[in-house]
């Protein structure tokens, strides 16, 4: 037996992790760099010696979609198209818990009329959580970071991060990693199934450093959907999502975003894509406002 | 010709995403799948030659979704994202500075140990949070491309999973041509650019499999030709350390440019270290 299979070692990786994650949100950036490469190699290395498994499996999802009436209210914003594409990667299980990195862009497309199509902004989102697969809920929690950056224009305030403990809970018909395999689990057809999540965030306060944030006055976060399978086939789902997000800000001031979305996928030979139409009835956001657009899009789930 | 590439583009797109949910039986099948990449690569060394390069950090996520198959043809469309990140000790950790975007409806056929590409290949190249200097740079491009299954990330992990604990030894290739659409300023046709022809080779050499990691070394040498007859060129080196999971690979790299004359995109005598999964 090699010292590597000795119990010991498994406690010893785990306070090194831990410590390492310490370090992170305590230290320098020198200090946060080296950190990352060493929780990131031990979690790989660690899992030869069967501490828990390297999963390595990514989903995700790739969005199209045209905005197709409405109008925006931002004078400098000409919403045309919006594209996103979302990859979150199962790094490490153990028992229900699966440590997961999520990175994701999403793209505005804005057009002049009469001309050609510009990027107008991008945001990005990365994010490192644990989720914890249940039998028929999944729990998640995340340490999330967004950031969004004008294309081609200079930011006169400079650019918009922020970063927030989020939690959700839900069953599992409610994330998009269950969706298709819960919805064709059962051969029933039609109107039977109501799924949800609901979630909670806190952001940390704007300041101005790449930890806390820039440009925001966010405090807390409430947010809620409701997904009502409309009929599952074996190559076929359709389901509608009522999608609401409340925020509470710093200066008591509160914003809304809510939206109801009518998707059809279609099943390949192992994924699902398919068309989804968007309606955001009422939409207070300031970062990211869609009041009264709606579109219609292309999503490929994987 | 009346019809703008844009507009016959959309169209079969279209066409084959209509078409798919009635594709049963024995000919062609709705496919769905999604394989692709996401890397994040520090540079950890060296200097950039020209004022053009954004020495920092690199960023890509890349999905290629394969659509509908027909025996060994597949009907793919190609979406990536890449981020060119300045290290800025005035604006903190790092200053978000390009971006590239590539979007390319993909043909591929399969045989036995190698494949065939062809692709319509749109890219553009934006700058991030300032005024763009001579504007966003459009291209579009026809490409082909041969090579040996283990000279693409599609095949990385088939490849040493059905190759395990020993040493593999062998050579995957991949050749690359484009031609570059040229024209009237469109970001349909082409913008701010002047290239007419790229030329892409890889060489890769499969170390081996040990123990649930995979070892491989590979060289891509590109070389553009443009309008004025000058080239450019990338010569790079890449040692990579990849960690099997259930279905995909993730693991660590060491990247250098040896040579870089590149303009878009500049990381001449650059070493970076990155983490990428391949999916």
């Amino acid at each position: 037996m090699s010292y590597l299979d000795i119990p010991r070692y498994k406690e010893a990786t785990l306070i090194l992790i831990l410590k390492t994650l310490l370090l992170i949100h305590k230290g320098t950036d020198r200090i946060k760099r080296c950190s990352c490469w060493l929780v990131i190699g031990c979690l790989l290395a660690g899992s030869t010696h069967s501490l828990a498994q390297v999963s390595l499996k990514a989903h995700g999802w790739i969005t199209l979609e045209s905005y197709v009436h409405g109008q925006a209210d931002e004078p400098d914003l000409n919403r045309s198209h919006r594209s996103e594409f979302t990859g979150i990667v199962d790094l490490y299980s153990w028992k229900p818990f699966t440590f997961t990195l999520l990175l994701g862009t999403n793209t505005d497309v804005g057009r002049i009329p009469n001309s050609n199509y510009f990027m107008d902004r991008i945001t990005y989102s990365l994010t490192y959580g644990v989720r914890a697969d249940l039998d028929r809920m999944v729990i998640r929690g995340d340490y999330h970071h967004d950031c969004i950056h004008l294309i081609n224009r200079p930011e006169i305030a400079g650019s918009t991060w922020w970063n927030a403990y989020l939690v959700r809970v839900g069953s599992r018909g409610a994330f998009n990693l269950y969706l298709p395999k819960e919805y064709n689990s059962k051969k029933d057809g039609l109107w039977k199934r109501w799924d949800g999540r609901v979630g909670a965030a806190y952001y940390l306060e704007a300041g101005a450093t790449l930890r806390d944030g820039n440009n925001h006055i966010f405090k807390y976060q409430f947010s809620n959907l409701l997904r009502y399978r409309i009929f599952a086939q074996p190559k076929y789902i359709a389901f509608a999502d009522l999608d609401q997000q409340f925020w509470y800000n710093r200066d008591e001031s509160t914003e809304y975003k809510g939206s109801l979305t009518l998707n059809f996928l279609v099943k390949g030979e192992s994924q699902y894509a398919g068309l989804f139409y968007e309606y955001h009835y009422y939409d207070t956001f300031v970062k990211d406002r869609e009041d009264g657009l709606g579109a219609i899009g292309f999503r490929i789930l994987f | 010709m009346s019809i703008s590439m844009k507009r016959l583009n959309m169209i079969l797109l279209v066409g084959l995403l209509g078409l798919a949910p009635g594709l049963r039986g024995e000919g062609p099948k709705l496919v769905m799948s999604t394989q692709g990449y996401m890397l994040f690569a520090p540079h950890i060394h060296g200097r950039a030659k020209t004022s053009s390069s954004n020495a920092g950090y690199r960023m890509e996520l890349l999905g290629l979704s394969d659509i509908v198959r027909w025996n060994r043809i597949y009907a793919s469309f190609l979406t990536a994202n890449k981020t060119l990140i300045a290290r800025s000790e005035s604006a903190g950790f790092f200053k978000l500075d390009q971006l590239k975007y590539t979007l390319s409806p993909d043909i591929r056929i399969e045989f036995d140990s190698w494949l065939m590409r062809a692709s319509y290949v749109h890219e553009s190249l934006h700058t991030v949070s300032r005024s763009s200097e001579g504007s966003s740079v459009w291209m579009n491009s026809y490409q082909v491309s041969v090579g040996s299954k283990g000279s693409n990330y599609l095949f990385l992990w088939e490849e040493f999973e059905n190759n395990r604990n020993r040493f593999l030894n062998h050579i995957d290739a991949l050749l690359l041509v484009a031609v570059y659409r040229s024209g009237r300023e469109s970001i349909w046709v082409a913008k701010n650019h002047d290239y007419t022809h790229k030329i892409g080779s890889r060489l890769r050499f499969q170390v081996g499999s040990f123990n649930r990691w995979a070892f491989f070394i590979g060289s891509d040498l590109t070389a553009w030709h443009r309008e004025t007859d000058d080239w450019e060129g990338t010569g790079i080196i890449r040692f990579n350390a990849f960690r099997k999971g259930v279905k995909n690979l993730g693991g660590f790299y060491y990247r250098y440019n040896f040579y870089d004359s590149y303009r878009p995109d500049n990381e001449e005598y650059l070493g970076s270290l990155g983490f990428q999964v391949i999916f």
